[in-house]
């Protein structure tokens, strides 16, 4: 055991495009789907994660490293994630709920979930349909009456644009 | 990497993110978002659209946002215009302790009255009232117009009103209690009318009781409440574990006579009708004044001032119905908080306009004063501060604004896509 000897558990990490990462075991079991490897007896060797990539694996260490190393304090935890997400694009942000989602990691799901829908809150519908890479299925017809409907929700609303 | 290919490794990235976003992790995305976004969200694509509209999502989505308290806040105009306006902000803004305004970002609400003018013109001019706040339904009413609004969503539903008799709105003949709840058995919305008119037994009852029900949209008698009231009432029932409850005044004759008080509540489903449990001290405590009865982190709060006039004590009922398990939790000094601005002992004593007790430390509890009370008949000199107390220091905290009309009523609500037209209007799909 780690605490008997003094010395961390490593784990070894593998993105899907074959990057390795070295992470403490304490830091890591923030996710369940690795916990449940670790106490499943998989982590002799090397953690393949078959749905992330090296750059958004790195990312989510960071952030596994950092949010463990702050005590029991909900207010800070908080604070820490807030800055963690603050400066990610919109890519960014997908590429890492769906990380949090594989990884099975509720705190950052939950916070990264909020931080993706701060962003697109005053975003166009055009927007959202680029980003999230959907068909728009109206005909003019039914998508106009969509939007009268609903016309006093687009006060406020950025304009369109690439970003 | 030349530009080319980076722009083609981002499409080819996006392409994945949309085979990719299973719905579950769309509906944690969205859930966070305000309703005036999902409506806007919902010409994005018809699949789109019918997840928004989904019973589903809109439970997610209630249950998401139970936590972030929306204060509001009803004015009464000063003249010449003189009309009754309802702004909204949120707690946290108040609550966090930085130098700018904490009241700058302010909304004013469209409420259903806006669009009502024969209600709203100054010579018909009555009183907007807010009886009843659930799951970001509000209950609102103007005279013998009923509404169920949603504030959040500009909907509303005008209710008929139950109460037949003629001229109700003459408090010397007809006493008027309202409650807003929500019955999770039958997974219904439920407003509650009792009415009195009996010019002499005003506040002893009996009150005839109806309960109307979102889903089939229908007024039906409950039992009557026998109030056993004296002196006063209050006329918004508050909402706690499937029940409506009403505080009222009491006189013992015992003893050589006291003023007290009593609760009475009416459960949703099945229409019953019984006092609250509570301690002898509590019942007895003649401190007790109107808008004193609240809802405290789920549990039933009640206020009782403390012989000074101006500082008060907080008890809750920790476990519904066991009378043991009323406790004192708070005590606020309203006297060290805010005396600088009183100027005279008549107006030392401040109505709690919306207690809450939020899951998260820090948040905690407002008043607003002086003088200010939805008890009718409202008197009082203009409040033009809001007082906030963190519930952790015990200390009120002063909120500098200059308020220009008086405040008639503070209430709290959450931003939800619960529709005042029940389910059917949710599962409308194009």
């Amino acid at each position: 055991m780690a605490a008997e000897t003094g010395t961390p558990t490593t784990l070894t990490l593998k993105s899907n495009d074959d990057e390795l990462f070295s992470v403490a075991e304490s830091a890591a079991i923030l996710s369940v789907t690795i916990r449940n490897m670790v106490e499943d007896g998989c982590a002799g060797g090397v953690i393949p994660l078959d749905n992330v990539d090296g750059k958004t694996l790195a990312s989510v260490i960071t952030y596994m490293n950092g949010i463990s190393a702050i005590p029991a304090d909900e207010e800070k935890k908080k604070s820490y994630r807030d800055k963690f997400l603050s400066d990610k694009d919109f890519e960014t942000l997908a590429d890492m709920v769906l990380a949090a989602n594989y990884l099975n990691m509720s705190c950052l799901m939950d916070a990264v979930s909020a931080k993706i829908a701060q962003v697109m809150e005053k975003k166009s519908v055009g927007w959202v349909r680029r980003k999230f890479g959907i068909e728009n299925d109206y005909t003019p017809e039914e998508e106009a009456a969509v939007k009268e409907e609903h016309k006093w929700t687009f006060e406020g609303v950025e304009t369109d644009d690439d970003n | 990497m030349s530009n080319t290919m980076e722009k083609q490794r981002r499409r080819i990235k996006n392409m994945q993110i949309t085979t990719v976003v299973p719905d579950e992790i769309i509906v944690e995305i969205l859930s966070n978002l305000p309703p005036k976004s999902l409506f806007k969200l919902k010409s994005v694509s018809k699949s789109w659209r019918s997840l928004i509209s989904s019973p589903h999502f809109v439970k997610k989505h209630l249950n998401k946002q139970l936590l972030s308290l929306k204060l509001m806040l009803t004015f009464d105009e000063s003249p010449p215009r003189r009309r009754y306006y309802i702004n909204s902000c949120s707690l946290a803004s108040l609550s966090h302790n930085n130098n700018n305004n904490p009241y700058s970002r302010v909304a004013m609400l469209e409420h259903p009255m806006l669009s009502t003018p024969i209600i709203d013109s100054p010579r018909l001019r009555k009183p907007i009232e807010i009886h009843g706040s659930c799951n970001g339904l509000i209950l609102i009413i103007v005279g013998s117009f009923m509404f169920l609004w949603n504030p959040s969503t500009r909907k509303s539903k005008n209710i008929p009103h139950p109460c037949k008799i003629g001229d109700f709105h003459d408090p010397m003949k007809i006493t008027l209690l309202y409650g807003l709840g929500y019955d999770e058995s039958a997974d219904d919305y439920r407003v509650v009318c009792s009415y009195n008119s009996n010019r002499h037994q005003i506040l002893v009852g009996p009150y005839e009781t109806e309960i109307y029900s979102l889903r089939s949209g229908a007024w039906k008698k409950a039992d009557t409440i026998q109030m056993g009231f004296q002196g006063w009432v209050e006329y918004s029932g508050r909402f706690v574990g499937g029940r409506l409850h009403w505080l009222g005044g009491r006189y013992y004759e015992k003893e050589g006579g006291s003023y007290g008080c009593d609760i009475v509540s009416i459960d949703l489903a099945e229409g019953r009708c019984e006092l609250v449990a509570m301690p002898d001290c509590l019942r007895h405590c003649h401190r007790v004044f109107p808008d004193s009865l609240k809802v405290l982190g789920g549990n039933l709060g009640l206020v009782c001032y403390v012989d000074n006039d101006c500082d008060m004590h907080i008890w809750v009922m920790k476990e519904y119905g066991v009378k043991e398990s009323w406790v004192r939790v708070l005590t606020i000094l309203l006297n060290c908080g805010v005396s600088d601005m009183l100027s005279n002992r008549e107006e030392k004593r401040w109505y709690i306009g919306s207690l809450l007790w939020s899951p998260k430390k820090g948040d905690g509890v407002l008043a607003y004063g002086p003088g200010a009370t939805n008890f009718r008949p409202v008197f009082g000199p203009t409040c033009t501060n809001l007082v906030f107390c963190d519930g952790r220091d015990d200390e009120l905290r002063r909120v500098e604004v200059d308020l220009v009309d008086r405040i008639v009523e503070a209430n709290v609500y959450v931003e939800t896509l619960v529709s005042p037209f029940g389910d059917d209007e949710a599962g409308y799909v194009l």
